[in-house]
């Protein structure tokens, strides 16, 4: 799927413009969307879903104008969104509630969605506890049932919002996989603050600041932002200033700093960039 | 004194409630005095004075269900159990003055339905303490909202509906709930000293 | 077939709750009881009975729905399950509308079956339309009542504040199964507006009524009106709650 965001403006009463004549492209496939709390992801995704108007401006996907309501549900029979925060019916088992969550999607037949159900659950590693109320999983296991959810009905357009948020590094890496498949063939939109995710999995990222398109394009695009300018600082008391510090790693001589600058202190070494690095350097231009 | 005052600042709009309940009553005796006899008054009062203990029992379970902060308030000093009863002490404390109030006020007006003096202070203030009461056991118990606010009706119909109309004595028709009510609070006063068994209620596992 | 495989989850949803069966076992037995000592009870052994039970269940328990469900239309913005449905390709309506059915069967199941109890009660001893009046009763007297007190809930919980919504929609209730047209106060006990059922008892299964009412005897129309009337607050109550929730979404 294609998307096209065109000139969008999302007004909240009192608040700051949550986005502020956004124009962006995104092309098929894996798209990392990132930004600081409060750039307009969380906005931008349920513009996409659906769930809320733009104030001004239009978003196409496939060609489609999302502001025609027939549009809107024609997408959503095509969608798979998980939010950032949600807490499944706790009274039901994951399968009933894979259940209803495929009645939601207008999947009619019950043999369908049983089969789809457990499929899902068994990607997802809670085949054993799925017949358990959910009130009783763990964190990590209810974000899986929501992963879980996401996918019922074979969605064409996928929107998760911080889906690793809580799992642990090995299901992170196995829901990472997942998606990386799901995406060859169909849009990943994947909002998360873990860098790795994204560097691991997308090819296309966009970044957001202020409700604006800060980044667009191929990540190797914003890693190379910090082309150049990465140093691994010696061993030294204090933080280096005009710096952005990436990471610090204590030492017995001092402390050894990953920085993003254009002035780095004597006897530091210049190194590979990543996507923090580039990151980083985009947020220290603005 | 700080930790009441913390918990006041959170919890004053429903401190006000009561008294806004009050003064809303008072008002409308005050207003009907003039135009209708008090036998006719009487009769709306008797629906009237029955908003306050509702609302008590309403406003308690509001207050003892839903924090999200419980496991951190039991890793500190002053534990979940000092915060449920303060919460209730407050919101108890607010709607028997408000309650003492109105039953002054209408007490002076000769509005107060089925009046026997100044011992009839002990309906409206005992009914908001049953209800109070047998709220924070169930709350304890329960931990859940949608339950904690049924019970205040279910206490409430009980009183209203079967218990007073057949013990007409204000002492004996109060005190024995209230006794019952006592009892249940220091159940589940002790049992909601029970940290392990708060925070495994509330928490994801 | 859709909208049944949604009510039935929703109705696994609610059947799950403890707390609504906690409330409305307890609830329907109180006013069994209530049914049965008062002094206006025609007792358990006739259809009268029977009609007046289901009167004062109609009256009693949906003190406890208005209550209960002022988070019907809001629960879901907590717990982010809102959000979700909002992306389903089914309307919103129809989804809180699966809700609604589900916690209704629910709520009117247990006096439902109180009813049926004693209507099995009279069948026995030779009554052969008692249960077919039971159900009727639970259908026409009891069925409204309770969605009407869980609408009055669910519009006050999405407008106000949820305690707020809780004890207005308690003391709402109060005003309109309680308020006897006696007093000086406007009321709709004792005309045709009323909804806990007295033209309906009165007009169609020929009872006495709990309040006197204002024009004469209810006739076979007032009961047609009454529950046209009901039928139509139902639907506006509802229509208002999803409405005023998905508003404030919006701002939210």
């Amino acid at each position: 799927m294609f998307i096209s965001i065109d000139h969008l403006t999302k007004d909240f009463r009192g608040r700051p413009a949550a986005l502020n004549d956004l124009t962006v492209d995104l092309p098929q496939g894996m798209i990392g969307l990132i930004g600081p709390n409060g750039a307009g992801k969380t906005t931008l995704m349920r513009i996409l879903t659906g769930i809320i108007k733009p104030t001004t401006g239009k978003v196409f996907i496939d060609g489609q104008d999302l502001s025609s309501p027939a549009n809107r549900r024609n997408l959503k029979r095509h969608l798979g969104y998980l939010p950032q925060h949600i807490t499944p019916y706790d009274n039901l088992s994951p399968l009933e509630f894979l259940d209803y969550i495929g009645i939601l999607k207008m999947i009619d037949n019950k043999h369908m969605r049983q089969e789809q159900t457990h499929t899902l659950l068994e990607q997802v590693g809670l085949k054993d506890v799925m017949n358990l109320p959910i009130r009783g999983l763990s964190g990590g296991m209810r974000r899986r049932v929501g992963i879980a959810q996401a996918l019922m009905g074979d969605p064409q357009l996928l929107v998760v919002d911080e889906p690793t948020a809580g799992l642990d590094p090995e299901e992170r890496m196995r829901f990472r996989t997942l998606l990386a498949q799901l995406g060859q063939d169909r849009s990943v939109i994947l909002s998360t603050h873990i860098l790795d995710d994204v560097a691991q999995t997308c090819p296309w990222v966009c970044v957001l600041r202020f409700g604006r398109k800060q980044y667009d394009g191929p990540t190797e695009g914003l890693i190379h932002e910090a082309a150049g300018h990465t140093w691994i600082t010696p061993p030294i008391a204090a933080p280096p200033e005009n710096a952005t510090i990436i990471n610090a790693e204590p030492t017995p001589q001092g402390t050894r700093y990953r920085i993003v600058t254009d002035t780095p202190p004597a006897g530091s070494v210049e190194t590979a960039p990543n996507l923090e690095d580039g990151y980083m350097a985009l947020a220290s231009e603005r | 004194m700080a930790f009441v005052g913390i918990q006041l600042k959170r919890l004053y709009r429903l401190v006000l409630l009561p008294f806004i309940l009050t003064a809303g009553i008072l008002f409308v005796g005050f207003l009907l005095e003039g135009i209708w006899s008090p036998g006719r008054i009487r009769p709306l009062m008797m629906v009237l004075t029955q908003v306050p203990v509702i609302a008590a029992g309403l406003s308690t379970a509001f207050v003892l269900n839903g924090d999200p902060i419980i496991e951190l308030a039991e890793s500190t000093p002053t534990g979940w159990r000092k915060v449920q009863v303060t919460r209730m002490l407050i919101i108890t404390g607010a709607f028997l003055t408000a309650v003492g109030l109105l039953f002054i006020g209408l007490h002076m007006m000769r509005l107060w339905p089925r009046d026997m003096g100044w011992v009839s202070i002990i309906s409206p203030v005992g009914s908001i303490f049953i209800v109070n009461c047998l709220v924070f056991l169930i709350a304890v118990l329960t931990t859940s909202m949608p339950t904690s606010s049924l019970a205040p009706i279910a206490i409430w119909l009980f009183l209203c509906f079967v218990w007073d109309p057949y013990i007409t004595d204000p002492v004996r028709q109060r005190l024995i709930p209230l006794f019952i009510a006592a009892a249940g609070a220091i159940f589940g006063w002790n049992m909601c000293g029970d940290a392990e068994r708060n925070v495994v209620k509330v928490a994801a596992l | 077939m859709r909208i049944l495989s949604l009510v039935r989850i929703t109705l696994l949803m609610f059947y799950r709750r403890k707390a609504l069966w906690m409330a409305s076992i307890p609830l329907a037995l109180f006013a069994l009881f209530l049914a049965y000592a008062s002094p206006m009870s025609p007792g358990f052994s006739n259809i009268q009975g029977l009609v007046f039970t289901g009167q004062v269940l109609a009256m009693f328990t949906p003190l406890a729905y208005a209550a209960s469900f002022s988070d019907l239309m809001t629960a879901g913005r907590r717990t982010g399950m809102d959000e979700l449905e909002s992306t389903s390709p089914l309307p919103m309506a129809v989804i809180r509308s699966a809700h609604v059915l589900g916690a209704w069967v629910i709520c009117i199941s247990s006096s439902l079956l109180f009813l049926v109890l004693i209507a099995v009660r009279q069948a026995i001893n030779g009554n052969g339309k008692a249960i077919l009046v039971a159900l009727a009763v639970a259908l026409v007297i009891l069925s409204p009542s309770i969605l009407i007190a869980m609408g009055i809930s669910a519009l006050l919980g999405a407008l106000l504040p949820t305690i707020v919504a809780r004890i207005l929609a308690v003391l709402v209730w109060a005003w309109l199964a309680f308020y006897t047209p006696l007093l000086p106060l406007p009321t709709l006990n004792g005309g045709p507006l009323a909804v806990i059922g007295d033209p309906i008892a009165q007009g169609w299964f020929h009872t006495n009524p709990m309040y006197i009412p204002a024009n004469g005897p209810f006739t076979i129309q007032s009961g047609v009106i009454s529950l046209l009337w009901q039928a139509c607050i139902i639907f506006l109550l509802f229509t208002g709650a999803n409405m005023a929730s998905n508003h404030i979404k919006v701002r939210v």
